[in-house]
């Protein structure tokens, strides 16, 4: 017999011998198995309350970003924002007596990588819950994991429609969805726009597709149609043959579900090369200086979008002072933009929920208090817009303004319109060293911890 | 030119396929428990698939010498074909797991094959250029709904199979009834794949020292003499591809298999440099070369974090704060230097690899030993009594000798 032949054989003989021993040796259930890995969820009220992740000095919180290897990584800013303000009510002694820690995982925007990335945070690092995991596919690989095992994955940084349609009881949406944007839109465009013929810049992922079905469930019955539509992939950041196509299909209002780079690149292209006088109207993630900035001013004069909360640019607000401050100690260095205030907008939100849970923290117990927020009148919230949820409603940003470019800045120009689906809620019953916590929400001041 | 390593002894690779078989069990013995855990049996299974995908693209690389650049868009299709399988079934009837992936590496193997026709006139940058272009358009294919073309819509409806844009979610993997009180599921993952990993690497051990193996070797070397020597390059190259396509869909269908979920953006351009990248640092044309090339894409994340925090350990660096990267979020934000700079380090001073390393040492030490034993020698024999040195029969051996290791200088 050939000699490799032979050790085929004998690697074969090993395989199915190794195999038949551990068969014989009996069944060791898994010690260490995280407690509910394949229990239905409807049976974790029966289990003991659930503390990973939860010390005596300290409750540990992870998320995951990316950090390198990929444009997105522009986004990484929300992740220090909410640990500069972790460290903050650190500073001031954190929640109950414990200290938060936030650990950022890099996963490269890619799906594949956040599964380890989740998989070590959670069974590594014991990490009590995810807050703001960012990316629609990363997020996706990983969403029914946290689920299945109830770990918190509060207020997820993307705008999936699926993260709160269907609720589940552990997810909470973070950015407005998409859906809601295009509605939002629509409804500007059909009061300003109507009888003209709007054209589509989307990119071919879910912000696109979620978008457009937003965009026509807002347009359904009204005068205004929609007459193309172009794509553009993420890993692209020139627009302008879409633009051009746009231009040559009659389009009367163009309406962009895009990022600030491709936004940019089609504004330019329109207003300079083809001298183009389109009104523009923008998804929210446009609604920022650095978008402006990358247009240029003159060209993005006029443009219309919104935003869900007081923006980094209102350096007047006493609400925007006080997040500079907190950056300015405890962030990164540079200056406070739209990314770091929403990171410390959801932090904040995890930081009143914690204390609202009370000392008794647990996953179930902190679950229960996320889910009935009520009127939280955040540091960047609308006055008459706080944030509410329900155990059928895990949206947090549901309070919408539109805003306009005018000179160079965007600016607000109009009342606040809410999404709220119901203004009544039961205002929860506070634990007894409540007040004693760091003090969050917009009449908070800043404590300066020497 | 590479030689094979020197040839590990049966009883250390039976050491190795026991440990292999035990792993998921060793952290409850005591001695282990102190650095193993199920999230380690994660890591494991991540390697084992990494270790299938890797071999493949070794073979065309490495082997072969045909540089491909567009791998993940292979593991993509195998991941894919394999997810669909599972998900719809075929015609009507539910495909069992091994049937969806073998029928992932048959599909992805041919369509390797067909891939490699191209190939044949395309050698060196511009081979890799052809497989970037391959790796750049999966992403769009995948999300495809309709194209139009001179006006008219013609729906592809590509997206209603793969899921489109959001990707596709399968049911989590179970083991089977019968098997419920051996392993749990995380066990059972890991066997499902670390027994085709160590089947396919003996294949691929097989496939390297066998006709086709030689084949690859001489067509990489020189095509020319190849050629004369009776090598079909043609067949041999859309061979290379696809095995490498095999290796690429089974890889892919377990990956598939294993997360329960797969997107267009799972396997992109980075992704497909990065398998490059793993590949020539662990070694190319090599078997043990590609289990570190593994090793390193299923631990470059903690590598990396270990590094950083290793070098932040080092207590007389807060003194050069402002100067270099001295806080957590110093080393965030500057991740990507951490990961690329030791890389070309590495790569600058071990060009062969992890592989290239341990043969360096494995054929230098036993000379180095024996120069070290010569020079003692003649230091011994430098203090001799003057009686002993007018004999000089009895040193000619010693001071004439050659020194071994300036013999062997790489």
């Amino acid at each position: 017999m050939p000699p490799r032949f032979r050790r085929g054989l004998l690697l074969a003989a090993i395989l199915v011998g190794g195999l038949l021993l551990l068969s014989c040796g009996g069944g060791e259930k898994e010690a260490g198995e995280t407690p509910g890995a394949t229990k239905p969820a409807a049976e974790q009220t029966s289990t003991p309350p659930d503390t990973t992740g939860v010390s005596a000095t300290e409750v540990k919180w992870g998320t995951h970003f990316p950090l390198s290897q990929n444009p997105a990584s522009a986004y990484a800013p929300i992740a220090y924002g909410m640990k500069a303000f972790f460290d903050y009510i650190s500073a001031q002694g954190g929640v109950y007596g414990r200290k938060l820690t936030l650990i950022i995982g890099d996963d490269h925007y890619n799906p594949a990588d956040t599964v380890e990335v989740v998989r070590r945070l959670v069974e590594q690092d014991k990490v009590f819950g995810i807050l703001g995991g960012l990316g629609e596919s990363p997020h996706l690989a990983v969403y029914k994991y946290l689920q299945d095992q109830s770990i918190p994955d509060m207020y997820v940084t993307t705008g999936l429609l699926q993260w709160v349609e269907p609720v589940a009881k552990n997810r909470f949406g973070g950015n407005p969805d998409y859906v809601t944007e295009g509605k939002f839109l629509a409804e500007y465009i059909v009061k300003n726009f109507s009888g003209k013929k709007v054209g589509l810049l989307l990119q071919n992922d879910q912000l696109g597709v979620d978008g457009e079905r937003g965009l026509k469930e807002g347009l359904a019955g009204s005068d205004v149609q929609i007459v193309a539509t172009e794509t553009y992939e993420s890993v692209n950041s020139d627009t302008s043959a879409q633009t051009q196509r746009l231009k040559n299909a009659g389009v009367e209002v163009l309406v962009a579900f895009a990022m600030p780079l491709q936004g940019a690149s089609m504004v330019r292209t329109a207003r300079e090369t083809l001298d183009w006088d389109v009104p523009i109207v923008a998804t929210g993630i446009l609604c920022t200086d650095l978008f402006i900035a990358l247009a240029g001013p003159q060209n993005a004069e006029g443009i219309i979008s919104y935003t869900f909360g007081v923006q980094a640019y209102a350096t007047d607000d006493p609400a925007i002072q006080k997040y500079e401050k907190i950056w300015a100690k405890y962030g990164t260095g540079g200056e406070l933009s739209n990314f770091e205030l929403y990171g410390m907008f959801v932090a904040e939100l995890t930081v009143y929920n914690m204390e609202v849970t009370g000392p008794d923290l647990s996953r179930q117990s902190f679950l229960d208090a996320a889910e009935h927020t009520c009127k939280f009148d955040c540091t960047t919230c609308f006055r008459g817009g706080p944030v509410m949820t329900s155990p059928t409603d895990h949206r947090i940003a549901k309070n919408l303004v539109y805003n306009k470019v005018v000179n160079g800045k965007w600016q607000q120009i109009s009342d606040m319109v809410s999404f709220e689906p119901t203004q009544e809620c039961t205002p929860p019953k506070l634990p007894a060293d409540f007040d004693k916590q760091p003090k969050v929400g917009h009449d908070a001041e800043f404590v300066d911890v020497p | 030119m590479a030689r094979a390593l020197p040839r590990p002894s049966v009883s250390g690779l039976i050491l190795l396929l026991v440990v292999v078989a035990i792993f998921p069990y060793l952290y409850t013995w005591p001695f282990f428990s102190a650095f193993l855990n199920p999230f380690r049996t994660f890591q494991a299974t991540r390697f084992g698939l990494w270790l299938i995908i890797l071999l493949g693209l070794n073979l065309l690389t490495g082997y072969s010498g045909q540089i491909s650049l567009g791998h993940a868009a292979l593991v993509a299709v195998g991941a894919y074909v394999a997810a669909v399988l599972m998900n719809q079934g075929f015609l009507g009837q539910d495909v069992p797991v091994w049937a969806a992936v073998l029928a992932a590496g048959l599909f992805t193997g041919a369509l390797g094959f067909l891939l490699g026709a191209p190939a044949l006139r395309l050698s060196g940058p511009y081979l890799a250029i052809a497989t970037l272009a391959m790796v750049i358009a999966l992403p769009q294919v995948l999300k495809l709904d309709s194209v139009s073309l001179g006006g008219h819509e013609i729906h592809v409806h590509m997206a209603r199979w793969t899921g489109g844009v959001q990707g596709l979610l399968l049911d989590r993997p179970k083991a089977p009834e019968s098997l419920k009180d051996l392993v749990n599921e995380r066990q059972w993952l890991y066997y499902e794949v670390m027994v085709p990993a160590v089947i396919m690497t003996a294949m691929a051990w097989n496939l390297t020292r066998s006709r086709i193996g030689r084949a690859f070797i001489a067509l990489r070397d020189t095509e020319v003499a190849a050629e004369h020597m009776g090598v079909n390059l043609a067949l041999y190259k859309m061979t290379a591809f696809a095995l490498s396509g095999l290796f690429a869909g089974v890889g892919g269908g377990l990956f598939a298999y294993n997360e329960a979920f797969i997107s267009p953006d799972s396997f992109e351009t980075i992704k497909s440099i990065t398998m490059v990248v793993a590949v020539v640092l662990g070694g190319l044309a090599s078997i043990t070369g590609t289990v570190f090339g593994a090793l390193f894409m299923a631990f470059q994340n903690e590598i990396v974090d270990s590094l950083s925090g290793l070098i932040r350990h080092i207590p007389s660096l807060s003194a050069l704060q402002g100067y270099i990267p001295t806080t957590q979020s110093d080393f965030e934000k500057l991740r990507g230097a951490f990961y690329s700079i030791p890389l070309m380090l590495f790569i600058i001073f071990a060009p062969g690899g992890v592989a290239g390393l341990i043969r360096r040492v494995g054929y230098s030490a036993p000379t180095w030993w024996q120069g070290w034993r010569s020079r003692v020698a003649g230091w011994a024999s430098a203090v001799k009594p003057a009686r002993q040195r007018a004999e000089p029969d009895a040193d000619a051996g010693v001071e004439g000798r050659q020194d071994p290791e300036e013999k062997t200088q790489d």
